[in-house]
Order: C-alpha cells, then sequence, then structure tokens
C-alpha cells in the first residue's frame, strides 16, 4: 500500500489483526499486545469482542468509530478479558456446510493460520470458532473525545455521518499511516 | 446487543439473526468514507 493510501478492503485490514481461536491462541498474540495502556485493558471496557465467522459482515459492524491502524498513535493489541468457555459460539448451518480446503469440521491443525483466517472470512468451516480481537485507538485523539462528549459510544457507531467523520478522523491527522474501518456489531 | 460480555452466557443472549438488516448502518457509512477519500482506497 503506498503512502496516503487508505485500506477500507476488509480482508486487508484484519490481515493484521490477530485472530485467535482459542485461549491458547491468545497467549501468542504478539508482544506489542501486552504493551497497551494499562487504561486501555480494563475489562470494564469490554475490549473482546467476539463472532462466529457465519457473517464477514459481523466483522465489519459497528466499531467504526475507533478504528485506525496506530502506530502512530502508539498503541497496541486490545485485549482484553478471556471469555470463559473457549468455544464461544458455532458456526451456523448455512456456514458450515459451506465447503473449505479442510472441510466442515476440520480439525484446527489442518489449517494453517492464514487460511482459517480466510475461510472465516468467507463463511466456511475454520475447524474452530473464531474470534476477532479489535483494538481501539480512536479515543485517543482529541477530536474523537469532542465528539465523544456530544454522542453515546452508540451513537457513533450506528450513525453512519458520526461513523464516518470518526474514521475520518485519524486519517486526516495521520495522513501517511495506514487506517482501517473497522467495526462490530450485535 | 447492549451488554457487555462477561460470561458464556452472556454470550448466549447474542442474537445473530437478520445481521444484514442491522448494519445497515454500515453499509450507508462506507460510501460516506470513500467518497470522503475521494480515490485513495484500495
Amino acid at each position: 500500500m503506498g503512502q496516503g493510501e487508505v485500506s477500507l478492503k476488509v480482508v486487508t485490514a484484519l490481515k493484521i489483526y490477530a485472530v485467535a481461536h482459542t485461549n491458547d491462541d491468545l497467549d501468542q498474540l504478539p508482544t506489542r499486545a501486552r504493551r497497551c495502556p494499562r487504561w486501555l485493558r480494563r475489562g470494564s471496557h469490554a475490549p473482546l469482542v467476539i463472532f462466529s465467522p457465519e457473517s464477514p459482515l459481523l466483522a465489519l459492524g459497528g466499531w467504526s468509530a475507533i478504528v485506525s491502524s496506530s502506530k502512530a498513535l502508539n498503541g497496541g493489541w486490545f485485549v482484553g478479558k478471556r471469555p470463559v468457555d473457549p468455544v464461544i459460539h458455532e458456526p451456523n448451518n448455512s456456514c458450515a456446510q459451506n465447503e473449505s480446503p479442510g472441510g466442515p469440521g476440520a480439525a484446527p491443525g489442518k489449517f494453517t493460520n492464514r487460511q482459517r483466517f480466510l475461510n472465516a472470512c468467507q463463511c466456511r468451516a475454520a475447524g474452530s470458532s473464531t474470534r476477532w480481537l479489535m483494538r481501539q485507538a480512536g479515543r485517543a485523539l482529541p477530536e474523537y473525545r469532542s465528539l465523544k462528549q456530544k454522542h453515546s459510544f452508540l451513537e457513533l457507531v450506528q450513525t453512519p455521518e458520526l461513523a464516518a467523520e470518526v474514521t475520518l478522523q485519524p486519517i486526516r491527522r495521520f495522513d501517511s499511516t495506514r487506517h482501517f474501518f473497522f467495526a462490530t456489531s450485535w | 446487543m447492549e451488554f457487555l460480555l462477561k460470561s458464556a452466557a452472556d454470550v448466549d443472549r447474542l442474537q445473530v439473526a437478520a445481521v444484514t438488516e442491522r448494519l445497515q448502518y454500515v453499509a450507508k457509512a462506507l460510501p460516506l468514507i470513500k467518497s470522503a477519500l475521494d480515490g485513495r482506497t484500495r
């Protein structure tokens, strides 16, 4: 990606994110995950966003506001509380029936991490339930905090104009870095 | 869904039906962003 280009492609964006399929995977996150500020790791922020792979769109939904790549923000991975049960949500039937290189129900070891990720994005069996871990960087920005004083988080996420604005804020500020439209919702 | 995920029971409460309809705001936001970026996307 060249200087100043902005990626809105989901897969491109997700590539840089850790995809953890089990609690053991969480332990394998890059060390930078552990460098994020303590306040960012507080469980009260519900940082761990969990999705089953039935819809790539689900992984794209709402946290649009928060987005941004963020080397410039000196951020780390936003890793939160671990779920109690490592198997969070099984794919629905429509997903599970899709073909995949390893076939539905294939053991996790049948896939490389890359293939597992791509399968999950395409609503195919990935050998295990998928969790998308998302980091948050936008709230470090003064302009984001200013907007946040006027609107709730969900208003920012669910109002297209506001979601677009907060997505663009880090792009305006850090023009030469990569930024991603990222989101989750329910 | 507007609650924190604190346990497996909370995860069970998640609704996955009609995802596309419920996430229409995403589809509406994307063109706004792409337009603002004026061709700098890929």
